[in-house]
């Protein structure tokens, strides 16, 4: 038989259950970053919506893990708090976004109203079955301020036929960052000089990169001379950039709907030799693991005093807890081509509610709460924010680095490169990855590789109707 | 046994399951693997493609080898290399805990740890720990004085690294099942052996083996199968990576599916699979039901 507890116990117990429920909310309450009062220099009126609105309704907005939706939850709660909506975001790891989406607008549920999707996409996604809504004839220019977006951000977001399906959410290319403190070092300097001739400085050219690379390949040292994205999934973008340098293109001129293969020329065989003496020479000998988040770390520990990485995920080295040399980091444009990896919010066009959705992304990337992303730990995406103090002071913790960041990130969108946007790109993507991954493992020659993917993707391309 | 539609009626919950969620999705798979599905062109098949899908996957890519067969073949390294040391490890630790060792039970809970944490925490840890630069294994070789190595970076150990991992995972499951198998031995026939003087050996080789025959074959046989479908600790360690040094098949299939959103030649990929697995276990099975 159960002992019955007493009155004052059962008090005892469930003031004391209360207490640490009440402390649990109040710490996580308490912990969260909470914006300054200091408001963007650009003012525009909050929201056309008249105040509730949009009571009763609801919308799903899919979004990739990420300070940007660290900002965009903050943001959709001011907005449902002013409009009576009822937002609930939706945070997935990026394959998984990519692939859950695919299958909601394929199976046209009308799951989504709000998803985040990178420029790459914009014509994955439409113009066949689940098409997006165009954005040209409904977005409010005064209130979203678009000619404030970086021209390219704009022209990635808009599909091969002229729709425009994204509203910018975050601005994002690869970019170069190097260590500060070793290329002011005495002795690094002088030793550069001795071994190469010229004044020890950010790589401007691949032959800069490469020289700059292997004088910093020192593996007694533990110190790896440059660090890249160059896992298997990512080939065509780590090395598109070597590509470009030499004057190649993957496709002809697929921003004019010409998608003829020209992988198989003199550029792509440079790039492909140049790739592969930097896995010789000026790499981590683990290189061909590393995705995004390794290289951030090879960084922030120190092992590469040099890498090539994207602009948002640079305030996490600028943070004390991250890495010990948080204040050295500096920016470059890449030296030989960055790629472009823009996001914007698509809404589809079976969404349920397509007018408060887009009112809420409307709210949510207006030029006022620009800084709040970069609160949260993101980057800025507007032409005006390299200047404006308010960001300024805030970005990647605010220090003197803040101001080389904000210009360099911006500056790179200028040499980018974006990846061809075509429905199947992903499907083209997938086998031209495994085929570098085959060329630069040595398990087919370059020669054979290349003429490989020149055929595979010729196949592809008449088999889909592009060429 | 009930006549009529009584019993009927009690079979029907069981039946819509079937039917919804495994006949269905079958015969919907087998459907998808004759057409051109492509998701980013349409919600629904394209047309019919024959058997274009299914030869698409021995010719693709033209140079090098078909990248089926080569995912495949590399599975089936795989395979053999893990089930084999899992059901070795197993056995031997079923074997020397099942004698009246001290700590018996403290090292059967040790030795059970590994199973109970979620595949993809097994490999996440797996990952740190095989980490150039901050992983204990490169830690431990730099503090003796040994060269460290790129366990998941270097073609050649990605795949063996990734094996030591799904070994350490599952090698639990084995012991557990060849351990229950062991203990509801008879003990008189070992004492029948220990009378006539049998070694040690000898009692392994003529009482333990045979007796244990139709256990390990059943484990085996779910070794096998479990292993061919290895997908999580790719997924959180390699990505398929180095290069296609740990390509399996299912993350061939899945980059197929999800990569490509090409679901016919996924769903070809899959039932070709399928109906290799159900050829070459089905012997195993009938052995491990006969005797």
């Amino acid at each position: 038989m159960s002992e019955k507890i007493s009155r004052r116990r059962y008090l005892k117990y469930a003031v004391g259950g209360v207490a640490a429920i009440a402390a649990a909310a109040g710490g996580y309450y308490f912990t969260q970053p909470s914006p300054s009062t200091t408001t963007s220099a650009t003012t525009v009126p909050a929201t056309t919506v008249p105040a509730l609105q949009y009571s009763g309704i609801s919308t799903t907005f899919y979004c990739m893990a990420s300070p940007t939706t660290d900002a965009a939850k903050k943001l959709s709660k001011d907005f449902d708090a002013m409009t009576g909506l009822d937002t609930h975001v939706l945070e997935l790891d990026w394959s998984e976004l990519v692939a859950k989406a695919m299958m909601e607008l394929t199976g046209r549920t009308g799951a989504i109203d709000v998803c985040v999707f990178d420029e790459v996409q914009t014509d994955m996604y439409g113009p066949y079955a689940h098409e997006l809504r165009d954005f040209s004839d409904i977005a409010d220019p005064k209130l979203l301020a678009m000619d404030d977006f970086s021209p390219p951000i704009v022209k990635l977001l808009t599909t091969t036929g002229g729709r425009l399906v994204g509203i910018p959410s975050m601005c994002d290319s690869t970019m170069l960052v190097y260590r500060k403190d070793l290329f002011e070092d005495e002795k690094n300097k002088r030793d550069f000089v001795k071994q190469f001739g010229y004044e020890l400085h950010p790589p401007q050219n691949g032959d800069e990169f490469k020289d700059i690379a292997k004088f910093f390949q020192r593996p007694k040292e533990n110190m790896y001379g440059m660090s890249d994205n160059w896992s298997t999934p990512y080939m065509v973008r780590s090395t598109g950039g070597w590509l470009r340098a030499h004057g190649g293109n993957w496709f002809e001129d697929w921003q004019k709907g010409d998608l003829t293969p020209t992988i198989d020329t003199d550029p792509m065989r440079m790039a492909m030799k140049d790739c592969i003496w930097f896995l010789e020479n000026a790499t981590p000998p683990d290189i061909l693991s590393f995705d995004n988040a390794l290289v951030t770390q090879q960084l922030a520990t120190g092992r590469s005093p040099m890498g090539i990485t994207w602009f948002s995920s640079m305030p996490d080295l600028h943070k004390p807890e991250f890495s010990k040399y948080y204040e050295q980091f500096r920016y470059g444009v890449h030296p030989l081509s960055g790629n472009t990896g823009h996001m914007g919010w698509f809404i589809p066009k079976d969404s349920k509610h397509a007018e408060a959705a887009y009112k809420l992304v409307e709210w949510i990337c207006s030029p006022q709460n620009q800084l709040t992303f970069v609160q949260f730990g993101g980057t800025p995406f507007r032409t005006s924010s390299i200047s404006d103090p308010n960001i300024l002071k805030v970005l990647a913790g605010g220090g003197p680095w803040a101001p080389n960041l904000a210009e360099m990130g911006l500056k790179n969108l200028d040499t980018a490169w974006s990846c061809p946007h075509f429905t199947e790109y992903f499907g083209w993507e997938d086998f031209a990855c495994k085929w570098i991954a085959r060329i630069l493992g040595k398990s087919v020659s370059i020669d054979e590789g290349i003429k490989g993917l020149q055929k595979e993707t010729e196949d592809f391309m008449k088999k889909l109707g592009y060429i | 046994m009930p006549q009529g539609r009584p019993y009927l009626f009690f079979l029907l919950p069981c039946l819509v399951f079937l039917v919804g969620l495994a006949a269905f999705p079958t015969a919907f798979l087998f459907y998808m693997s004759f057409t051109d599905y492509l998701l980013t062109r349409g919600p629904y098949p394209q047309g019919f493609a024959g058997l274009a899908n299914y030869l698409w996957l021995f010719t693709s890519p033209s140079e090098g080898g078909s990248y089926w067969v080569y995912s495949f073949t590399l599975t089936a390294e795989y395979v053999v290399g893990t089930v084999a040391a899992e059901y070795l490890l197993g056995l031997g630790f079923a074997l020397l805990l099942r004698s009246q060792i001290r700590g018996k039970n403290v090292l059967r809970v040790l030795v059970t740890i590994p199973i109970v944490a979620a595949p993809v925490v097994a490999g996440l840890s797996w990952r740190y720990m095989y980490d150039s630069s901050i992983g204990i294994i490169n830690w431990t070789l730099r503090s003796l004085n040994l060269p460290t190595r790129a366990w998941l970076g270097d073609p050649a150990l990605a795949l063996p690294s990734v094996m030591i991992a799904s070994v350490w995972e599952w090698t639990p499951f084995v012991f557990l099942v060849m351990l229950a198998g062991l203990e509801s031995m008879p003990k008189d026939l070992y004492e029948a052996a220990d009378i006539d003087g049998c070694s040690a050996w000898q009692k392994f080789r003529y009482l333990t083996s045979p007796l244990l025959f139709q256990l390990s074959v059943i484990t085996l046989l779910f070794r096998i199968m479990e292993e061919f479908k290895t997908f999580d600790i790719i997924a959180v360690t390699t990505l398929g990576g180095p290069g296609l040094s740990t390509t399996t098949i299912s993350w061939y299939i899945y980059s197929i599916a999800f990569s490509r959103f090409d679901m016919g030649k996924a769903a070809a990929a899959g039932l070709l699979l399928l109906a290799i697995l159900t050829i070459a276990i089905t012997p195993l099975t009938r052995r491990a039901f006969k005797r």
